[in-house]
């Protein structure tokens, strides 16, 4: 398969009056990771011109960040084929990459904070005094009349711990030109910088395009694409759904396209009404001094026995915040407001004391968060109620055996009790969490992105199983970037954009489109100032 | 698929052991042949010397008795996620500790007196760690370092004592004084050292992998061990697991300096430690800090360092020659252990 295709780019290469604009072309390119078995890319075609600054945009997992990190030898793709400047390359590792002047700059930096910048851009191919000795005076020379060459006024000497986060990224920017990259892939360079920042990074992109650089800017915030890009390519589920000239598209069209209009998943919702306040949030405001923007501003919420409210939301919005103060694991800045669990304040108790009043939660960081690795399957299931498998100090090895086979049994768990549950694939340490939380038949289910990274059958499962608490009269707060299933599951629909809450609405009639534009920060809801939110609503 | 990559890595951990062993045992032969003039000579009393006699045999097991101590303290330590780098200066001081005890109380019956100076020497080991592990909790203070540095600190205050206050005058070896007598554990095998602190050690071995695997306390500590925010996240207070696992750790390494005097040596002198709190980290890493897998380890160990002293006495080689060797055989075995380990850590 592989090889016919190869074959057939290389009879059209020489052809004459090929389009000699085109700089990278990806063709066929699909990628599946194996752990999960997600489709990460599907026969993705995707090119780019010498010159252009080019948009990637989609929503979370929608391949993006795959698709750029195969261009760059981060990972390979299972099939497909990859030409630059005309010529079929094989991208195997980062080293290769680089010999074709392609570097990518991640959303995490990866500096050394007491490094200072010059050490920093030239690590890992540092100038050499008689071949040997690290000639630190060059670097700081050279890196000096790169920052000029390109207007980022950095100062060579300056320790990279000290600086903003702008200057961070530009330290990032520099290290990529330093190694003499002409094509640079910025992955969601903006969405830790500040509104001026932003500015300033623009102004280095127009610059940088100036010079001829090719630039692919990865984002999920339309207004930028439309401010700083010339070509914008969107991708769902792993495809490529459009690709065209940033002008001849305005932010709407854009909106309907990355969210799609597919079938929502089918989860059957019993009519019931609401019992009364289980969780009830007010005010609650997240402050960290190194941030410009509160975390979390304001939010008042509420959520009732027997209902689920979705909040959804694009990451880094607030989301995980609102998780990490809700569940007592935050462990970044002040939190401050009132969250009360049947009328106590909870907030800022242990993860410990608020498991006692009734709290079960599925994290969104399973892997760390919801489970240890390197632990057995049943001492994995066992963590939050292990007390009661006691008998004088000592554990009962038999009652754990039979929970943790209730367990294995009733969810479809695939693994050993004895076996570490890394050993398991992702939807089943998703199983195994979501059956140790629910199996305390909780009070109060606070679950983040229980999908992310799981096949369709098992989401599926994952749904039952909540609606299944809902009916039983648990209280489900549900905090979700994937906007499907916040539909499918919630009775309320809650939406977040940068630490705010900016519409709230009973899950009746709404669409995919009109939420997403919320999500993306083309809409919000006008609220008054008092007042609880169903009368905002009503 | 995932039970067969587990099957797959486990195997290969396996065999990876058996072949680092084979490794190290074929270049000891290969050392072997290139420095002995009778090379069969050397090999048979380097790989069978500690099996020709009650005396030798005696003395290896009773070489790894200090090592089951230190090994375990050491394997708690690993299991429960701390560091600990004090087992010098805790080994030392329960040692002491035993010394003083014994010479400040010389009339209690030998049945008091003995758990009186095992004890004593458990609390000072433990108190020594946990102040690290304390230090630790309180403040974010590397254990690694305090660990290291009260060690080293102790070990210098404990010679003090040593050549000063507790120093015997009617002895012409710099020495502390003796415990009495009656203090002293029955041997196992006269007229070899083996004294009854084997059996004492095994006896912690097992009840410390049942501390570990199947109470309360050990659920808790391998959870915290294992992943700190997932403790956290599963209502387990992980703050204290940084004291607790030092407590026990240093409590097992100064019981083990105890049993050095009241199994052997009956006082304390300058350089009783001798690398027996280093060793512990090299005997928990070779048991995966599994703490029956300490068992073997430590009797491994004791078994080359035993082999490399026959082969010294009973053929041509120096003791350099024959230090060399063990330390092959065994960098080689740590290392593939010490690879599991990383790897483990990092969750891979």
């Amino acid at each position: 398969m592989e090889s016919t295709i190869q074959a057939n780019v290389a009879s059209k290469d020489t052809l004459p009056g090929a389009d000699s604009n085109i700089l990278v072309e990806m063709l066929g390119i699909s990628k599946v990771y194996p752990d999960n078995n997600v489709t990460a890319n599907k026969n993705v075609n995707f090119n780019l011109q010498r010159g252009e600054i080019h948009a990637l945009v989609g929503e979370n997992g929608a391949g993006k960040t795959t698709l750029m990190k195969i261009l760059c030898g981060l990972e390979r793709a299972d099939q497909g084929t990859i030409k630059v400047d005309g010529r079929l390359v094989r991208i195997r590792s980062a080293r290769d990459a680089d010999r074709l002047g392609i570097g990518m700059v991640h959303q995490r930096f990866c500096l050394v904070e007491n490094f200072s910048v010059a050490d920093n851009i030239v690590l890992g191919k540092e100038p050499l005094q008689a071949g040997l000795f690290y000639d630190r005076a060059k670097a700081k020379r050279t890196v000096k009349a790169l920052s000029e060459d390109f207007g980022f006024e950095m100062d060579p000497n300056a320790l990279v711990g000290s600086l903003t986060v702008g200057q961070k990224q530009r330290v990032e920017i520099l290290k990529a030109l330093y190694r003499s990259s002409t094509i640079l892939i910025l992955d969601e360079p903006t969405s830790l910088l500040t509104e001026q920042e932003i500015k300033a990074f623009f102004r280095i992109l127009r610059h940088l395009k100036a010079m001829e650089y090719t630039i692919v800017i990865i984002t999920h915030k339309l207004e930028e694409v439309g401010q700083i890009s010339d070509r914008v390519t969107v991708m769902r589920e792993g495809q490529v759904v459009d690709s065209r000239p940033s002008a001849s598209l305005d932010k709407a069209t854009l909106a309907r396209l990355m969210v799609g209009k597919e079938v929502l998943l089918q989860v059957e919702k019993l009519a019931k009404e609401p019992g009364s306040a289980v969780l009830e949030i007010r005010d609650l405001t997240l402050i960290d001094p190194t941030c410009p923007r509160p975390l979390l501003a304001g939010i008042n919420l509420r959520v009732r026995a027997g209902e689920v409210l979705g909040i959804a939301g694009v990451a880094g919005n607030g989301l995980g915040e609102l998780e990490d103060v809700l569940t007592g694991m935050n462990s970044r800045g002040h939190p401050s407001g009132q969250a009360l669990i049947d009328g106590l304040e909870v907030l800022g108790l242990s993860p410990a004391r608020l498991r006692r009043k009734g709290l079960a939660y599925v994290p969104a960081d399973r892997l760390q968060r919801g489970s240890s690795l390197l632990l057995p399957l049943s001492d994995n299931l066992i963590v939050v109620d292990h007390h009661a498998f006691l008998r004088f100090g000592i554990l009962r090895h038999r009652s754990i055996s039979k929970f943790s086979n209730d367990l294995i049994k009733r969810f479809g768990i695939k693994g050993n009790m004895n076996a570490p549950i890394g050993t398991l694939s992702g939807g089943n340490i998703q199983k195994a969490v979501l059956s140790r939380e629910l199996s305390r038949r909780p009070k109060l289910l606070i679950i983040s992105e229980p999908t992310w990274g799981l096949d369709v059958a098992c989401s599926e499962f994952v749904y039952q199983e909540i609606m299944e608490m809902r009916n039983e009269e648990t209280a489900v707060l549900l905090i979700s970037s994937n906007l499907d299933e916040v539909l499918a599951l919630s009775d309320q629909v809650a939406v977040m954009y940068k630490g705010e809450v900016v519409a709230l609405f009973p899950n009746v009639g709404l669409d995919r489109e009109s939420l997403g534009g919320y999500m993306l920060g083309l809409h919000r809801q006008e609220v008054k100032k008092d007042g609880c939110w169903e009368e905002r609503v009503h | 698929m995932a039970l067969d990559s587990r099957a797959k890595s486990s195997l290969a951990s396996f065999l990876g052991i058996v072949l680092s062993i084979l490794a190290a045992f074929i270049i000891a032969i290969i050392l072997i042949f290139s420095f002995s003039k009778d090379p069969a000579k050397t090999l048979y009393w380097y790989f069978f010397g500690p099996f020709t006699n009650p005396f030798v045999f005696g003395n290896m097991l009773e070489s790894a008795i200090p090592l089951l101590f230190t090994g375990l303290g050491m394997a708690v330590a690993f299991k429960s996620g701390v560091t600990n780098l004090g087992g010098e200066g805790q080994i030392f001081a329960g040692a002491i500790m035993a010394v003083i005890l014994g010479v400040l109380l010389p009339n209690l019956p030998g049945g008091v007196g003995i758990p009186t100076l095992l004890l004593g020497g458990a609390i000072v080991g433990s108190l020594m760690a946990g102040l690290s592990g304390f230090l630790r909790m309180a403040w974010g203070v590397s254990d690694l370092l305090t660990t290291y540095l009260i060690s080293t600190g102790m070990v210098y205050v404990i010679n003090y004592l040593i050549l000063g206050p507790l120093r015997d005058p009617a002895q012409i070896t710099i020495q502390s004084l003796s415990i009495p007598a009656a203090y002293m554990l029955p041997r196992l095998l006269p007229p070899s050292y083996l004294h009854a602190g084997l059996l004492l050690g095994l006896a912690a071995a097992v009840f410390i992998w049942f501390l570990i695997y199947r109470t309360h306390l050990g659920y808790e500590l391998r959870v915290a061990g294992s992943n700190r925010q997932f403790g956290r996240y599963g209502g387990i207070e992980v703050r204290q697991y940084l004291v607790v696992p030092m407590l026990i750790s240093g409590a097992l390494i100064g019981l083990g300096g105890a049993v050095q005097v009241v199994g052997r040596y009956g006082s304390c002198f300058t350089d009783l430690t001798a690398g027996l709190g280093w060793n512990g980290i090299a005997v928990a890493l070779i048991a995966r800090s599994n703490p029956l897998g300490v068992i073997p380890a430590a009797i491994f160990y004791a078994y080359l360092d035993a082999g490399a002293k026959s082969a010294m006495i009973n053929s041509d080689i120096t003791y350099e020659i024959a230090s060399i060797i063990s330390a092959v055989i065994f960098y080689l075995v740590t290392a593939e252990a010490a690879v599991a380990f990383i790897r483990r850590r990092l969750g891979k």
